[in-house]
């Protein structure tokens, strides 16, 4: 199953190293968690996630080949 | 021909009326490129030492960037800058909304006042038509009413920006509001507004500014637009603004609560983006040509009170918010509302305010002093302390002082938990497990605000020495507990955040396309050169940012007496008390570990041990007339 992590520019400014786009490829449903630490990124910097236009919980389990995910970083507040 | 730039700079004596008109200067267009740039040059070069920052000696200083005002996204960035009332020292501020954009219309880069006005009055700018008029009848007047009252009087197509009743009363943390809910909200620079008797200043412009390449602009601004509609961060961030960061900053043990007692609470649910969403908002507020508007306007009823009000951002959910113990969204944003309307910066109010109620807890501030039973929680102690501050009634006089000085004032080791850094509150993150973000805060040349170095996702990260913690070294599983952080590596991350932050406000736009979505820094180095004509690297801009950095030290240094590394320490409860509480019970900075920081730090910047730039580093940076007034 391939599935894309598109990062933001916040979670890109902790790893600088990441690409904006990340393709991984797994065998079985994976929670979003999991794609993270595959990623590299320890999930507790990431404040939310997106997929299919919603809000996702990063115990979410992705199961749809060609999943799109936005992983949001943190930001200071105003 | 300065393209990019109005050309002029307005000079305003607010005692003999001397109204002055003056090209730009082009050395400082050189070196210092613009907003933040020329605020510090200005103030490092015009203030006499030692001045009195509610002397009509000081300057009030408004400095647009060379991309401010043009076409493209999120250009709307105005820089203030004075010698701040808070700490006695280098004060700069920064507001979204559409005010300096029109003063660039108007023709002006730059607007320098000083002197005082004999009676209350505001400054009326029509284009080239300068005017002090009296302000009787708005004076003594809330921030909105009196916009509203301007905007009836003069005309729809005047930008306003108001000082409340606290810049009249010079509150040391009084704001300048604009645009119905947007702040320069920092260091006090509404109460130099006000010592001058200036209550506002209108302005409206209808000229253009000099383009060098202008189809070349609209290309690359229509592009540049394009791609932050395509970044993956433009469609999380727009829906809830900054107080989607709530639940986070709980997550991860770094709301402050209860005057910064605690760093967890159960309510983030209450306070947090969705319950704005769900609760509050009625629509989206942006500045001048963002496409990502943060801003949530929306409409808050509580049993003391009901209002339209633009917010609470992040920072006045956790100050206003968990900081005084606020726990339902609505009561958080009519005392943001309050706030906005009497003219008092939300962060450093928030400070001030849960310090007075930890006072009266321990009994060392009593029913007597304040008038009435105060407590945390309760939104009526909180808009009483508001409402006397503002007035500096009572024990709102102490407390208009600011905390440094009223803890002070007080003693019975109340300094202890005055939460500041050089005279300036702190804001919305718990960094005693945060060793990047408390060198940030410690170290910022305006005292303790985020606004110049924000780096607590790297300190959850774990720093690159580190290596990266909770999550990943438990395997995955969700930990309540984080390990305590590693102060190895943080010195890097700090101090690129400390140089790119503030590059945006030398540039004149918001720097959230940057931080948050992702534009890449080459669509700046080609929207400038479309503007200017002048080829630029990021790196350059970066350099005019270590400058500024270093210029803004040496004024610290001339204008505060004893002025060094001393001022570079939190308040004790952060290297003392360990968080009782949430993912960080038990972790603290010691103090070996912040002078450990410290020592890094200077090292690295080219300062000595005791926080002085090095006559060498000066020279590097091209401060050489400044290296010489310290090392002759
Ligand atoms: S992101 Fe927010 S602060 Fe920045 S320009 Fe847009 S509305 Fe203003």
């Amino acid at each position: 199953m391939r599935i894309t992590l598109r990062l933001s520019g916040s979670i890109r400014l902790i790893y600088k190293e990441l690409n904006e786009e990340i393709v991984l490829f797994v065998n079985e449903p994976v929670s979003i968690r999991a794609l993270l630490q595959m990623a590299g990124i320890n999930p507790t910097v990431v404040p939310a996630v997106y997929m299919d236009e919603s809000k996702k919980d990063k115990d979410y389990m992705v199961t749809k080949e060609d999943s799109r995910i936005t992983v949001l970083g943190p930001l200071a507040g105003g | 021909m300065l393209y990019g730039y109005a050309g002029t700079t307005l000079r305003i004596n607010l005692s003999n009326e001397n109204i002055k008109k003056e090209p730009l200067n082009e050395k400082w267009v050189e070196e210092y490129i613009g907003g933040r740039g020329f605020v510090s040059k200005i103030l490092y070069d015009e203030l006499a030492p030692k001045t009195d920052p509610f002397s009509e000696e000081n300057l009030f200083v408004i400095a647009m960037g060379p991309l401010s005002g043009c076409f493209l996204p999120a250009s709307g960035k105005t820089h203030f800058g004075t010698k701040s009332p808070a700490t006695g020292g280098y004060g700069d501020s920064n507001m979204g909304g559409h005010f300096g954009v029109t003063m660039k219309y108007a023709g002006y880069d730059v607007l320098i006042i000083n002197g005082k006005a004999k009676e209350p009055s505001y400054i009326c700018i029509d284009d080239g038509k300068i005017e002090i008029r009296s302000a009787e009848k708005y004076w003594g007047k809330g921030s909105f009413a009196v916009e509203k009252a301007m905007k009836q009087d003069l005309g729809e197509e005047f930008q306003i920006l108001t000082i409340g009743p606290a810049g009249e009363k010079l509150v040391k943390y009084a704001c300048i509001s604009h645009d119905f809910g947007r702040q320069a909200g920092r260091i006090g620079i509404g109460a130099v507004l006000g010592s001058k008797n200036i209550k506002a200043i209108a302005v409206k412009g209808t000229g253009s500014i000099p383009i060098f390449d202008a189809e070349g602009l609209l290309k690359k601004g229509k592009e540049t637009y394009d791609a932050i509609r395509k970044k993956p961060g433009f469609k999380g961030w727009t829906p809830e603004g900054t107080a989607g960061i709530t639940n986070w900053c709980n997550d991860v043990g770094a709301i402050p609560t209860r005057n910064f007692q605690k760093s967890s609470i159960e309510y983030a649910d209450q306070i947090n983006g969705k319950a704005i969403l769900d609760r509050l908002k009625i629509t989206d507020k942006g500045c001048f040509a963002c496409p990502i508007p943060c801003g949530k306007y929306g409409f808050a009823k509580t049993k003391l009170g009901e209002a339209f009000v633009e917010g609470p951002e992040y920072e006045t959910i956790a100050m206003i918010g968990s900081n005084c113990e606020l726990k339902s969204i609505e009561e958080i944003a009519y005392a943001n509302y309050v706030c906005d309307e009497l003219g008092v910066d939300t962060c450093s109010a928030g400070v001030v305010i849960s310090w007075a109620l930890e006072c009266y807890e321990k009994g060392i501030l009593t029913k007597e002093d304040i008038g009435r039973e105060i407590s945390f929680g309760d939104l009526d102690s909180i808009l009483y302390l508001l409402n006397e501050i503002s007035a500096r009634r009572g024990i709102g006089d102490l407390l208009a002082e600011g905390v440094r000085i009223a803890s002070q004032r007080l003693g019975q080791g109340s300094e202890k938990f005055a939460i500041h850094c050089k005279g300036l509150e702190w804001t919305g993150y718990e960094s005693r497990n945060a060793p990047g973000m408390m060198l940030g805060y410690i170290t910022a040349d305006i005292g303790a605000h985020h606004g110049r170095c924000w780096v607590l996702g790297n300190d959850v990260a774990g720093s690159a020495e580190a290596g990266s913690v909770h999550d990943l070294i438990s395997g995955g599983r969700k930990t309540n507990r984080l390990p305590k952080a590693k102060v190895d590596g943080v010195i890097p991350v700090v101090l690129h955040s400390q140089h790119t932050r503030p590059a945006f406000d030398i540039l004149g736009t918001c720097r959230l396309q940057y931080m948050e979505i992702g534009l890449e820094v080459d669509y700046y180095e080609e929207l400038f050169y479309c503007i200017t004509g002048r080829k630029i690297k990021w790196e350059d801009i970066i350099n005019v940012s270590e400058k500024v950095w270093n210029l803004n030290r040496c004024f610290n240094f001339r204008e505060i007496d004893g002025f060094g590394r001393s001022y570079d320490y939190p308040p004790a409860r952060f290297y003392e008390d360990p968080i009782p509480d949430g993912p960080n019970e038990g972790h603290l900075l010691k103090l070996e570990e912040i002078d450990l920081l410290l020592n890094q730090f200077y090292q690295a910047r080219g300062w000595d041990r005791n926080g002085m730039p090095q006559k060498a580093k000066l020279i590097d940076l091209g401060l050489g007339n400044v290296a010489e007034e310290f090392y002759s």
